[in-house]
This record gives C-alpha cells, structure tokens and sequence, in this order.
C-alpha cells in the first residue's frame, strides 16, 4: 500500500528502493506511484543494479592489528575476560584475585576478632573501650533473646562494677560515667523482671540481691580506699544500692507468697 | 549473525568484556573500512581510522544506547570528519607544494574507486556526500531516517541526496548501456559483411 506521507518523486524513490531490498519487483513499485512511473523507472533499474551489485571486499586490511589495538585499549580502561573459553593465563589471574581476597577478608576477620578479644579487657579511658561498649550494645540488642535481656543487664551492670573497681585501682579515681551506667543496667534488669513468669521473677529477683550485695561490698571497700577524693559520689551509690536491695527483698517476698499461696490452692 | 546474539555481545562487551569487543571487532571491521574507504578513497587512511573508530568504540561503549550498528558509523562519520579538517588544515599550507606537485587528486581518488569493482567505480562518479548515501543505503541496508542519524543531516536531504545521486549514476550507466549495445550492432554488422 502507498504511504500517504509521499509526497514527491524522493520520498517515492526512498519507499520503492525499500520494497526492492524486501523482494518486490520494479513493475510492483511502479503501480504503487503512477504519477512518478516515467521518471521512477530508470532509477529503479540503476538501483536495481546497485543492489545486485557486490562491492568487493578490501585485500589488505589490517583486522588483526585492529584487533590488538582494541586489547591495548580494552586493557588499559581495565577488562575482565568472562568464564567461557579462558586462557590458562587468564584463569590463572581471575584465581589470584580470587586469593587476594579471600586473604583480605581473612586477614580482616582475624584482626576483627582480635580487637573484640582485646575490647573486652579495656577499661574506661582506654583507646579501645568503645569497642567494647559498641559490642555489648550489639549483643544486648541484636543477639540475646527477649527473656535473656535481664540476665544480660545484670551481667553488664557486673562488668561495670568490675570497671569502676579496675579503674580505682589503677588511676585512683571513680568512674562516674561506669558507676551511672552500672545503676542503669540494674534499673532496666529491675524493669525487665516484670514481663517474665513467676518462677523466672524469683530468680531474676535472687541475682538482682546479689548483684547488689557485691555492689554495696565491693563499693564499700572502695571508699575505704579513696575516702577524702570521692565520699559523696560512693555514698550515693551504696545509699541507692541500699534502697533497691530492701525493694528486691519486699519484692521478692511477695513473688515467693503469692507463689506459694498458688500451689496450695 | 543472528540479532539476539548480537545483543548479548554487545551487552557482554558493555562491561568490557574481552572476547565481546574482539567479536564485534571482527563482525563489523569490514563494513566500517568499506564505509571510510568509500569515503577516504586511500587504503591506508581507511585502515588508521577503522582502527580508531574500534578504539573509540572499547572507548565509550559503556554509555552507549539506542541502535549499536547506527552508533558505530557515527562515530566512524565522524572521524572521517574530523579526518577531512585536518587534511584540509594541512593543505593550506601544503597549497603551493601540490601545485608544483601537479597532483590530481580526484585522478587518484578515481584510480583507487576502480580497484574495488563496478560498484566502486560507479561510485567515483559521485560527490562525496552522495558516496556516503549510496553506500550506507545499498551495501549496509540502512534507512534514510539511520543515515540521517549517522551524518547528521535531516531524512529529506538524505532522500534528496539520494535521488540526485541515483540520477548521475542513472545517466553514466546510460551512456555505458548505449556503448555497449552500439559496440553488439557493429558486431553483428562485421559478422555479417565477413559471411
């Protein structure tokens, strides 16, 4: 069918070399567009020529140095060969790089471990201390189960004692910051005993007594130690610790009636 | 090669893969010397640039979009222009050695045409901006609208381009046929005087 956009002898011409490159004859062509027909024909016939026409191929051309050039480019921009018919040498790079890194990610394993091994004996003030800190905070939110949580705040409010002790020691000063975190750690430990059963709340609330009782103990030696520098910060703290151990024991009290008022029922 | 394969080539060659871009070297390596040859007419200018247009080619592929083959003769279009300017920058100053010289360079360009076949010898008889139609229509198949793309012209002037060259070759084979048949009649006449 006539495209109706023809509109002169070019555009009949263009449309008619078309139809002749698809298959169609010139006479088909020619009764396609009548109006040009005179003039059409003997450009019809030389493009007919044209396309039977083969243009011969050059003799000399140099494809193989094409091809070396599109490697020096392709290596220099930085390509990879794909699986599929590999040279050894290639195979034998693609291996190394494999190597490389794997090796890299080992070594990056290693050293990742070492400095979490090597976290959890820092103290505050130390280089790596907030290793240690971002870890705990990882593993209390991330990896211990919902009904472990207080257990694991008991555990961190341990270390935090073990802190403050490690660094009077040592600096013969108190850690503010480690002593307001360990009454932190007991408080949510406190908080969390709620949402468990009754048997799990006993002896949630038991380790709480405890905790505290190291806590009173061990803070109590170290004002002994550091009386005249910091009296007012570890009396504060034994006072707290004082307060919440006698709201355990009550509480502990009550679990253990109610408890038992439960089985004789 | 079958079209499919060809896109998965040239998707593989798009993240510079090797093999990839050796295979399109190779698949359209003739057609674009061809092209510039019918451009250039000098054998070695048309290897120095189809070796460029492949460099251009591992070059910018990454970006590359739309019609592949369309995209490669542009770049080769484009380099034969650029090729042009410079040679043209180069001849003025080499004006007054050509004159001296006496190089007839279109003699040349025609002798070089010859080599390559009828085709190529017709072609000859074109200006350069025809010769570029003829060849992108009839020996690489596109279509006035991708020839227009590749020389950057508009769809009717590749349609107009390619009309007034169809009538100089319709007009230098007419002479050729005329020849031709004059040449059988006086055959057939000295046949017939020598019976």
């Amino acid at each position: 069918m006539p495209d109706k956009r023809v509109k002169n002898i070019e555009d009949a011409l263009d449309e008619s070399i078309s139809r002749l490159k698809a298959g169609k004859t010139i006479r088909e062509c020619l009764e396609t567009y009548p109006e040009y027909a005179e003039e059409l024909a003997p450009l019809l016939v030389t493009a007919e020529k044209l396309n039977s026409m083969p243009a011969e191929m050059p003799h000399n051309c140099n494809l193989a140095q094409a091809i070396e050039k599109v490697r020096e480019t392709a290596g220099r921009i930085g390509t990879t060969r794909v699986p599929e018919g590999h040279s050894f040498a290639g195979r034998f790079f693609n291996f190394r790089a494999a190597l490389g890194l794997a090796t890299a990610a080992g070594f990056l394993l290693i050293a990742s471990i070492g400095l979490v091994s090597y976290s959890y004996r820092t103290i505050p003030g130390d280089s790596f201390y907030p290793v240690k800190i971002l870890c705990e905070k990882i593993d209390l939110d991330y990896l211990t189960a919902e009904n472990k949580k207080s257990d694991k705040h008991i555990e961190l409010a341990d270390e935090r004692l073990d802190e403050v002790q490690k660094v009077a020691h040592s600096r013969h000063s108190i850690d503010k910051n480690a002593l307001h975190s360990m009454h932190e750690h007991t408080e949510i430990a406190l908080n969390d005993v709620e949402g468990i059963s009754d048997n799990e709340e006993i002896d949630c609330l038991n380790r709480i007594q405890q905790l505290h009782r190291r806590q009173i103990d061990l803070l109590k030696r170290t004002r002994a130690d550091f009386y005249a520098q910091n009296a007012d910060e570890i009396n504060q703290s034994i006072q707290l610790c004082n307060d919440r151990m006698n709201w355990v024991i009550q509480a502990n009290e009550a679990v253990s009636q109610q408890a038992n008022a439960g089985i004789i029922e | 090669m079958d079209e499919s394969l060809l896109k998965d080539i040239i998707a593989k060659a798009k993240n510079y893969d090797l093999s990839a871009l050796e295979v399109l070297c190779e698949h359209f390596y003739h057609r674009i010397y061809n092209y510039i040859f019918y451009k250039v007419s000098s054998q070695g200018d048309a290897e120095d640039l189809t070796s460029e247009v492949f460099i251009r080619m591992v070059k910018n592929i990454a970006g590359q979009s739309g019609s592949f083959k369309t995209w490669l003769y542009k770049i080769a279009s484009n380099l034969v222009i650029d090729h042009y300017r410079q040679r043209s920058s180069v001849k003025k100053t080499m004006a007054q050695y050509e004159e001296l010289l006496n190089i007839n360079s279109q003699k040349q360009e025609r002798d070089a045409m010859a080599a390559y076949g009828e085709f190529g010898r017709l072609l000859s008889e074109l200006t350069p901006e025809q010769r570029e139609v003829v060849t992108l229509r009839f020996i690489e198949g596109f279509s006035a609208a991708e020839i227009g793309k590749i020389t950057q012209r508009s769809e009717n002037a590749v349609k107009a381009l390619q009309f007034r060259a169809m009538t100089t070759l319709r007009e230098k084979t007419k002479g050729t046929q005329e020849k031709n048949v004059r040449l059988e009649i006086l055959g057939n006449k000295g046949a017939t005087n020598a019976g």
